[in-house]
């Protein structure tokens, strides 16, 4: 198994965990401007951070970008849209980053769903 | 001048045999380039089909998985009507990867023995299907990537 098998059976295995419930995830802030709201776990001892981005770059004939979008006709720039995996120590510092490994989409919006407890809240709105 | 008619006639047997290869050459030729465009242009929306096939399995996954049996039935049946489809525009090693993991989901998913299953080992069965499908997912983006790389240089 190669080093991209390895992060992708990791991702897939993250989203398994979440969705089955074995990860509790945290809401967390934004790492940065660009950056949508994180969320935090812990898989043994080990912090694990989830977000989204999207940033605006300039376009250029050269750029090659898993997935962008020209904001408008007659814009210079694209908008570039990504997810990514930190790996982090106990004092939240990045040791390592996972960025757009298939599947870490799925795993922000399963980690989004637990930190939301959104299954809770609607079982509580349809039982009222 | 029987003779001069016996040498056009030989000519032209030979530039007969000639154009017959030509035809045949140029006929491999717009099959390739048409299958070519073909796959180009149908590759970055069927990956973006078993993208988003893959995509709803969490969800679906995620609840009662007897309530949600039908739907899931559904999704698998329909990443492997894209699987299909995506193996005839692949070559190499991806068709073989294709084609493992519809091999690997005949024996595993759709069985009697998956039909006898507990509900927690048919979703065990299924996250393993989810996981096949993101890592063909990421070979395919790696591909295409590769592919506008070449066609930037």
């Amino acid at each position: 198994m190669n080093e991209f098998e390895k992060n992708v059976k990791f991702v897939s295995k993250l989203v398994e965990l979440s969705q089955k419930g074995e990860l509790e995830w945290k809401p967390s802030d934004a790492p940065d401007e660009f950056s949508s709201t994180s969320f935090i776990t812990e898989v043994g001892g080990q912090p694990i951070r989830v977000y989204t981005f999207a940033r605006q770059v300039p376009a250029s004939p050269s750029s090659i970008f898993s997935s962008f979008s020209l904001d408008n006709e007659n814009s210079r720039t694209i908008t570039i849209y990504g997810d990514v995996i930190d790996i982090m120590d106990a004092r939240h510092r990045v040791l390592y980053s996972f960025r757009d490994v298939t599947g870490t989409h799925d795993l922000f919006e399963s980690a989004s769903r637990s930190a939301a407890n959104v299954d809770r809240l609607i079982e509580a709105v349809l039982s009222a | 001048m029987s003779e001069w008619f016996s040498d056009i006639s030989s000519i032209a047997d030979w530039l007969s045999i000639f154009s017959f290869f030509i035809s045949g050459y140029v006929a491999f030729e717009l099959r390739r380039i048409k299958r070519r465009i073909f796959s180009k242009v149908r590759l970055p929306q069927l990956i973006a089909d078993l993208r988003s096939s893959s995509g709803s399995f969490p969800r679906l996954l995620g609840g009662d998985f007897l309530a949600n049996e039908q739907a899931i039935n559904t999704q698998i049946a329909v990443a492997k009507a894209q699987l299909d489809i995506l193996k005839t525009l692949v070559t190499g090693q991806l068709r073989t990867d294709i084609n493992d993991i519809i091999v690997e989901t005949k024996r595993s998913i759709g069985t009697y023995r998956y039909a006898a299953m507990t509900p927690k080992e048919k979703s065990d069965q299924v996250w393993v299907f989810y996981g096949s499908l993101n890592g063909l997912l990421e070979k395919l983006k790696h591909e295409s990537e590769r592919d506008r790389i070449g066609a930037a240089q």
